[in-house]
Formats: C-alpha cells, sequence, structure tokens
C-alpha cells in the first residue's frame, strides 16, 4: 500500500473508533429487529386472542334487523361478510388488520362509530391522570427515601419501612376507598368521583384529578422507594464515597450529590416500566373514580362485548410498553456509560 | 453477634410464625366458614347499611346482609382462587423457566422471546381479555391468573437455572448418562426448591390482589356470592351512608396478602438464600 498524504491514512486508534461504532451499530440493529419481532408478535397474540372471542362482529353489526325475512337477512350477512373482508384466509384478514391499524383505522365499535375517534377521545384524560401519578410518586419516592437514608432513628426509618410494606398488600380499590372514606366522606375537602376538562374548569380538574392520582401514585412510590432504598444502600458503601467524605465534604453535599445520582440511576429503569404498564393500573382507578379514560373505557367495553375497542385498546397499551421498555434500554445505555462497555 | 439462648430461640416470632398466625384464621373460615359467621352469607337478618355494633361486628350491606358473615364466607372462594392460580403458575412457570435455563440455545431464546410478547400485555389487562372470551367460571378465573403470572415466573426459575447447569454435580449426572428430564427433576428442582419457593408465597400474594381486583370490576364471584372483591365495590355506592363497609373486607385482602408475603420472608431465612425477598418480588410479583 502507497501512501500519499498522511492525513487520509486509517491510524490504528481511527480503525479501532470506527469498528466500535460498526458494533455499537449492529448493536442497534439488532436491538429494532427484536423490537418489531416482538412487536409483531403482540399484534398477532391480539388478533388471535379477537378470532376466539364468542359472538361474531358480524351478527353485532346487523343487530336484530326487525322486518327483514332469515332469507334477506343471510343475504345481508354475506355481502357484510365479503365487505369486511371475512371470508378471506386468516393471515390475509391479520395482515389487513395489522396494515388499517397502522393507519389508525381499528374498525367500528358496535354502535357503528368509529373505534379510533372514541379511543382518541379518553386519551387525553389518561394522560393526564398517569403523568400526575408519576410526577407525584417520583418526587415522593425521593423525598421519602432520602430522609430515611439520612434519618438517624431507627424508628423512623422502620416506619417508613412498615408503611411501603403496607401499600403493597393494598390493591387500588382498597387504598382509594380509603383515601374517598376520608378526604370526601369525612372531611369534605375533595369530591369523591367524577371529571371535568380541564380547558372547562382548571380547578375543578385538578380538585377530581387529586384522590385517582394520589391512588395510583402511592403504590408506585412504594415501588420507587424500595429501588432508591436498597441503591442508596449499595452506593453509600463504595469507596468513591468515603473518599468524599475524607476530602471534607459536608455530609449534606455527599449524599445529594454524589450518593443520591448514583443511586437513582437504576431507578430510572423501574419508572419507565411503570410508566409503560401504567394501563394496569389506570383500569381499576378510573373506574373507581368515574374518571373517562381508557382504563374506564376498556372495562366498559369488556362488559360490552365491543370487541374492535377492546382490541385497539389492547394493541395500543401493548405497543406503548413494549416501546416505553425499549427507550428505557436505550437511555439507559446513554446514561450509564458502564452498561455500554459490558455489551 | 452473640446467640439467642435456647428458650428465646424457641419462642422468638419468626416472619413465618407471624404469616401463619395471620393465614390460620382465613384457612379456618374457608374449610368451616357456618362454624365461625354468625348468619348466613345470603340471610337478611337487620336493616341495611347498619354500622359496626354488638350484634354485627363489621355492620350490615346494603340489602341488610351481615357483612362479617360475608367475610368469612368469601374467604373460600378467595383463598381456593389465590392458591390454585398461584400453584399453576409456580408448576408451569418453573418447568419451562428451569428446563430453558439449562437446555438453553434454541429452546430458551423461542421460550424467553414468548415470556417477553406476554409480558408486553398489562397484567389486568391480559387477565380482562381471558376471562371475557373464557367466562367467567372459577376454573377460567384461575387459569387467567395463573396465565398472566406464569411468564415472569419462568424468566425468574430460567436464572435459576442457568445458575445450576454449571454446577459440578450437574455435569457429574449428565457424564454418567442422566437424561434431561433426570437431571431437572432430581438434580435442578431439588436444589433450586428454597428460592422458588420464597418465589411461589410471592406469587400466591400477587394472585390475592389479581383475584381482588377481578372481582372488584365485576369479573370474578357473581353476586349474590360474597367475594372480598365485590364488597369493596358495593362499598363505594355507599360510602356516605355507611363509611365503614369496606374496612373488613379490605382488611381480610391485605391481611391475606401480607401472610403470604411474611411466610416468604420467613423460608428465605430459613433457607438463607442469597437473593432477598424485594429482589425476588420484582421480578416475579409484578401486578
Amino acid at each position: 500500500m502507497t501512501v500519499s498524504a498522511g492525513t487520509d491514512v486509517p491510524t490504528t486508534q481511527d480503525r479501532a473508533a470506527s469498528a466500535i461504532w460498526r458494533a455499537r451499530l449492529g448493536r442497534v440493529a439488532v436491538q429494532f429487529g427484536q423490537l418489531a419481532a416482538v412487536l409483531a408478535a403482540v399484534s398477532l397474540l391480539t388478533f388471535l386472542i379477537m378470532q376466539a372471542l364468542p359472538g361474531s362482529a358480524v351478527d353485532n353489526r346487523l343487530g336484530p334487523l326487525p322486518g327483514f325475512t332469515p332469507e334477506e337477512r343471510e343475504q345481508l350477512r354475506q355481502s357484510l361478510i365479503v365487505s369486511l373482508g371475512l371470508d378471506r384466509p386468516l393471515p390475509y384478514q391479520y395482515v389487513l388488520w395489522v396494515v388499517k391499524a397502522l393507519q389508525g383505522d381499528f374498525g367500528l365499535t358496535y354502535q357503528g362509530l368509529e373505534v379510533s375517534e372514541l379511543v382518541g377521545s379518553r386519551i387525553g384524560a389518561t394522560v393526564e391522570l398517569g403523568v400526575a401519578s408519576l410526577l407525584i410518586s417520583t418526587v415522593l419516592s425521593l423525598v421519602v427515601s432520602m430522609y430515611a437514608y439520612r434519618s438517624r432513628s431507627r424508628a423512623t426509618k422502620g416506619g417508613i419501612q412498615s408503611f411501603v410494606t403496607v401499600l403493597f398488600v393494598m390493591p387500588a380499590f382498597w387504598l382509594g376507598l380509603l383515601l374517598v372514606i376520608v378526604f370526601a366522606a369525612q372531611l369534605q375537602w375533595l369530591p369523591s368521583a367524577g371529571y371535568t376538562a380541564f380547558s372547562d374548569d382548571p380547578r375543578k380538574n385538578l380538585e377530581f384529578l387529586v384522590l385517582p392520582a394520589l391512588t395510583l401514585a402511592l403504590p408506585q412510590m412504594a415501588l420507587f422507594f424500595r429501588y432508591l432504598n436498597a441503591g442508596l444502600r449499595d452506593v453509600s458503601r463504595l469507596p468513591f464515597v468515603t473518599s468524599c467524605r475524607a476530602r471534607g465534604l459536608s455530609s449534606r453535599r455527599v449524599d445529594y450529590r454524589h450518593v443520591l445520582p448514583n443511586a437513582a440511576l437504576p431507578t430510572i429503569t423501574v419508572v419507565g416500566l411503570v410508566a409503560g404498564s401504567l394501563l394496569s393500573g389506570l383500569v381499576i382507578v378510573e373506574s373507581v373514580f368515574a374518571w373517562p379514560g381508557m382504563g374506564m373505557l376498556l372495562v366498559d367495553s369488556v362488559g360490552r362485548k365491543d370487541y374492535n375497542t377492546v382490541a385497539a385498546i389492547v394493541l395500543i397499551t401493548s405497543v406503548v410498553y413494549v416501546v416505553v421498555a425499549f427507550l428505557v434500554d436505550f437511555v439507559y445505555q446513554l446514561v450509564d456509560p458502564r452498561t455500554r462497555r459490558r455489551a | 453477634m452473640t446467640a439467642a439462648p435456647g428458650r428465646a430461640r424457641a419462642l422468638r416470632i419468626t416472619p413465618t410464625v407471624a404469616g401463619l398466625a395471620l393465614l390460620v384464621p382465613f384457612v379456618a373460615f374457608a374449610l368451616f366458614p357456618a362454624l365461625f359467621a354468625p348468619y348466613g352469607p345470603y340471610e337478611i337478618v337487620n336493616t341495611p347499611l347498619l354500622g359496626p355494633s354488638a350484634g354485627h361486628l363489621l355492620g350490615t350491606d346494603e340489602i341488610g346482609r351481615d357483612l362479617l358473615s360475608r367475610v368469612v364466607f368469601a374467604s373460600r372462594n378467595d383463598l381456593l382462587v389465590s392458591i390454585m392460580s398461584a400453584a399453576v403458575a409456580f408448576t408451569l412457570g418453573t418447568v419451562f423457566g428451569l428446563l430453558s435455563g439449562y437446555i438453553g440455545g434454541i429452546f430458551d431464546t423461542v421460550s424467553m422471546r414468548t415470556v417477553d410478547v406476554f409480558l408486553s400485555f398489562p397484567t389486568i389487562v391480559m387477565a380482562l381479555f381471558l376471562i371475557t372470551v373464557f367466562g367467567r367460571e372459577t376454573w377460567v378465573q384461575i387459569l387467567a391468573i395463573a396465565l398472566v403470572m406464569t411468564p415472569s415466573t419462568a424468566r425468574f426459575a430460567r436464572g435459576e437455572g442457568l445458575l445450576l447447569r454449571s454446577r459440578g454435580y450437574v455435569e457429574a449426572s449428565k457424564v454418567s448418562g442422566g437424561g434431561r428430564l433426570h437431571i431437572l427433576f432430581r438434580h435442578l428442582l431439588p436444589n433450586a426448591m428454597p428460592t422458588l419457593l420464597v418465589a411461589a408465597s410471592v406469587l400466591a400474594s400477587a394472585a390475592v390482589l389479581i383475584a381482588a381486583s377481578l372481582s372488584y370490576l365485576g369479573l370474578g364471584a357473581q353476586p349474590p356470592a360474597a367475594s372480598w372483591g365485590n364488597m369493596l365495590r358495593s362499598a363505594y355506592g355507599v360510602v356516605y351512608d355507611a363509611p365503614l363497609f369496606g374496612i373488613g373486607p379490605g382488611i381480610a385482602i391485605s391481611v391475606v396478602a401480607g401472610a403470604y408475603v411474611l411466610i416468604g420472608e420467613g423460608l428465605r431465612r430459613r433457607f438463607r438464600t442469597d437473593r432477598n425477598t424485594a429482589s425476588i418480588s420484582r421480578s416475579v410479583g409484578r401486578v
């Protein structure tokens, strides 16, 4: 190899760097591939369970049809089956369903409304409640775990631990009931259930928001607390903390600037996963507090046997979960360089 | 640390003892409800929505049935569902997970990707879905709850399988011609058991909460049959008239779920597994 200009020649370092980049890109490609595969499987499973549902979509759409003879009804039925593509083989129907879903078309509800419009009208309320609960639980868990960590009193630590443990064995509707008894029925500070859009009356909207958001947030807080607590304990034993102390930093500075950020790092993953799987909690909490979001819509649709809506919500939530989990993984690799090297 | 004297040791209240003490009354209620309940579960005995009194320790419900009796009679269904579904999830998850970790290769990849897919459906949503499809009978409930808990159990057991795969006795058994099933049942299972039992108790606790949530949503025991979840649902309707209505069933749920957790914690200390209960419940007990 003849060398003409020194600047163009890749040095060993350059080569190593580009190899690292190639490896990194390869890993991202593999991760994207896996993401796509899981998404495909999730949609396939949803579709298959839909096929197993009792009752047929066609009969639901037709309704009772008074004044039609059985022959006319059967004719209508057949033409509907053809127009919906239900006479085609299952794989074709699946692909059609996925393609339509990607375009935001989940078909019609049994009342003839667009499923996407119905679900879309509920997303705002769900996002509001979900975000509010995550904010409350994140802040609370940071405050409570730092307080427990810095406290010298065994009684305080033990008290906080037992409170958190109790939260783990309280299902949302039971915790919610206690909050309603205290804050709505006895103290009469807040309404027990209901919803007003923020654009209509911001104050009322927030009053309605407090109890459901707290009901969701407290168990989340307990979960985050466990991680933070374990993280704080582990990090506080690392040598760099001793070195901070030895250099004469105040204990407040050591705790808040050095221990906490390192301890909180793994908790990011949990917060992300909880955010992705919020709908499980929302199903219960929304129906407890009559909060018109996607969770309540899901329960109502199950009751009405409105399968297109059920499938749409199940698909949307599981896709959100998978994507959020993927992003969390990705973000984590960005914030914590150690995980990059290990993989 | 100084060793505790023998007598004090025997008297010490371990988590297992505390857990059993909490659970035993409910097992007794489940087996012989009529011995403990002052009235029948469907018997209308007084005016509706009375508060707690000497005659009705927990008060009466919206149509005048004795709440204590209904809490007692509900134990049978709630305990049955939680124990059975935990047992099913435990069996399936353990066998698949251990095999997956031990065999590795394609089998492992395929089963773990399947686990991923199932885990991406929110728990309650998946259970709701299954019960809608297959009906509201008790056995469907048990299987639905078991099915949503199986994937995380399998993933957990897989970790144990991986851990044990390289142990000397497993290698030795393989070299001397032990088959896969022989290794699974004679070597992997017994050695993974302590950790797995702790996981089982966490599962049972999660199952109580899921079962209660489903019957809260009206998908569990159908009225007039009593369940703790559907009693709490009624409690919401009358929260201004009878604020204490839901306290009994609510405490029952928490006590039973807590008892399972305590028993698990006790088993962990007894077997001295190095994993802590919190980390096990993080991996298998996502509700």
